[in-house]
């Protein structure tokens, strides 16, 4: 029986970080990932293929709760970094306060994490996208914004501008790919089902019937399996109990003048005028998801495709109070994931889609379609905002998430923390969560780059007092 | 009788809002493999509801799924009209997917 020194588990970028730094130095890993070894030009960003190869589920699951939630998680060597839009955030100070405050984290001042976010802004060239190359979607907002004298920035990304193709430096793209030069060892298609401890050795289950061995196990499955796994392993203690995600919804604007490209990608424009409680931005907006958006308004069915080159997709995120909780089902990989916005979250989305509806009205549009599933919520003018959207069945509000997060808080507060501060289960020696689960409260914005951040400074923190 | 038959079927009639082209077949794979991705508590509601239209959305004693098009569309629009929370839920996830199918390039795996 073959026992590696660390076992992780999932490529997304928590694992794709974890695995890296152990690899590199000197240590035996086994890297396990559930989806397929597909790399960035495998697929197009944002298509059919994108959706079947490389999300969970095909991105086509959701909470339940009223109204559902669809959320979108990857499942490929990479995970999530190889489908979201490269959007790159530091957490804000205040947040981190309210995590060493409420959760007892330690070790989290700005001048430690500081080094963390300068290695990954450094090394995955996280940089503002060159003038010329802005959409126009995404200028009308800030034009819109300008007008109503809010704060607007152009948000970074993890791109490198200077190369013609396969320009976001994704997982694949860079950490895995230097894991492959490494020789790090992976195995693909693998479901981890269970982890048991056995002597001192962790053996992993997988559900196609596998099994692998290691002194240490790093979970890094993503916010929603990584408890999973936990949960069917016996381990619960404030487990899967406080999953976070950020509850959006779109409206579709219509303006005069042409604003939209074939493979215009994700507009990079933020308007931070309400956060950290709603943010507005730009999102997809190819003919597919502009037809998706309009699909449920039955007098517009070709609509999208006349005047696609008009029309772009903008949202309204929230901070919500709201927490998800994660319930397994015996004999099952796929949880359930209930739901329920407090009145409050319902209130924000509503306040946070007319300010949006308000915004792209002041950036031009001639016509707005929000995502309420009636076709007396389309909006022809500004003056009709208030009248329209002021009282909207929560019933009616269709939503989704691409961020989730917070279902293994770190710290230590043993009323509220699964982990401690460097993400080891309490009580299991060798046991780690390195992954977005471990955030402990909404950031308002995405969290990718707070997470490698902390995935960064723990599997470091490993090394040097168990590992090195 | 195979499921695919029934949720073809939906998507040769929902598609026919967004385009006038005669095959769908790539459509209704596509609506068909993001059923199969679902987690299997909700394949089970989503199979049992199509197999209950297919039969609730007779004509004579035909089924739905072996109804001449236009036929079918008739059914979709009184089932729409109907708005019963269920199916509206049912329609909406069979709408969305043959939207976004129609509008987006041939997949690149079924086209090889």
């Amino acid at each position: 029986m073959r026992v590696f020194q660390d076992i992780v588990v999932g490529s997304g970028p928590g694992g794709a970080i974890t695995s890296h730094f152990l690899k590199k130095a000197g240590r035996d890993v086994l890297l396990i990932e559930a989806g397929s070894r597909l790399f960035q030009q495998d697929t197009v960003a944002f298509s059919k293929d994108e959706m079947l190869r490389k999300y969970w589920n095909g991105g086509v699951t959701v909470t339940l709760g009223t109204p559902r939630i669809p959320f979108i998680l990857g499942k490929c060597f990479g995970g999530g970094s190889e489908i979201n839009a490269g959007i790159y955030h530091r957490a804000s100070p205040q947040v981190l306060e309210e995590w060493a405050r409420r959760f007892q984290l330690r070790d989290i001042d700005a001048a430690s994490l500081n080094e963390h976010y300068e290695y990954f802004e450094k090394e995955l060239t996280v940089s503002s996208m060159p003038d010329s190359l802005i959409p126009k979607a995404s200028k009308v907002l800030a034009e819109g914004a300008r007008k109503l004298n809010w704060k607007c920035f152009e948000v970074p990304r993890w791109f490198d501008y200077d190369k013609a193709e396969n320009q976001k430096q994704t997982m694949s793209e860079t950490f895995l790919s230097r894991n492959i030069e490494l020789d790090l060892e992976m195995v693909f298609e693998k479901t981890v089902r269970k982890l048991k401890q056995e002597n001192g050795i962790w053996r992993v289950l997988t559900f196609e019937g596998d099994s692998y061995h290691a002194e240490n196990i790093f979970v890094c499955a993503g916010a929603v399996q990584t408890p999973s796994i936990l949960m069917r392993s016996g381990i619960g203690r404030n487990v899967g109990k406080s999953l976070q995600l950020h509850p959006t919804i779109k409206a579709t604007a219509l303006f005069d003048d042409e604003i939209n490209t074939e493979g215009m990608g994700v507009p990079v424009h933020q308007v931070r005028e309400f956060s950290p409680a709603i943010s507005l931005g730009c999102s997809i907006s190819s003919l597919p998801y502009l037809s998706l958006a309009l699909s449920e308004f039955k007098n517009y069915p070709t609509f999208a495709r006349e005047n696609w080159k008009r029309m772009s997709t903008y949202y309204a995120m929230i901070r919500p109070e709201s927490c998800a909780r994660i319930i397994n089902i015996p004999f099952t990989r796929d949880p359930v994931i209930r739901y329920d916005l407090s009145d409050r979250d319902i209130a924000n989305l509503l306040f946070g889609l007319k300010k949006l509806c308000q915004l792209l009205f002041a950036a031009g549009a001639r016509k707005v379609f929000p995502s309420l599933l009636d076709e007396k919520f389309i909006l022809d003018s500004e003056d009709q905002i208030e009248s329209k959207l002021t009282r909207v069945d929560r019933k009616l509000i269709q939503l989704m998430s691409i961020h989730l997060f917070g279902s293994c808080p770190m710290g230590e507060n043993p009323a509220l923390c699964a982990t401690d501060s460097y993400g080891r289960i309490n009580d299991r020696e060798g046991l780690y969560v390195n992954d977005a689960s471990l955030l402990c409260t909404s950031l308002g914005l995405n969290p990718q780059g707070t997470l490698m951040c902390f995935a960064r400074r723990n599997v470091l923190h490993f090394l040097e007092t168990r590992g090195g | 009788m195979h499921i695919y038959h029934i949720f073809s079927a939906f998507t040769y009639a929902l598609g026919r809002q967004y385009s006038d082209k005669k095959n769908f077949n790539a459509d209704a794979d596509f609506v068909y493999r993001q059923y199969r991705n679902l987690p299997w508590y909700f394949r089970v509601v989503f199979a049992c509801l199509a197999l209950f239209l297919d039969l609730a959305l007779m004509k004579g004693l035909v089924p739905f799924h072996r109804l001449q098009l236009r036929d079918r569309l008739h059914k979709v629009e009184r089932l729409k009209r109907l708005n019963l929370g269920v199916t509206n839920d049912f329609l909406t996830f069979f709408n969305g997917l043959t939207a976004f199918s129609v509008y987006s390039g041939p997949s690149r795996e079924t086209t090889g």
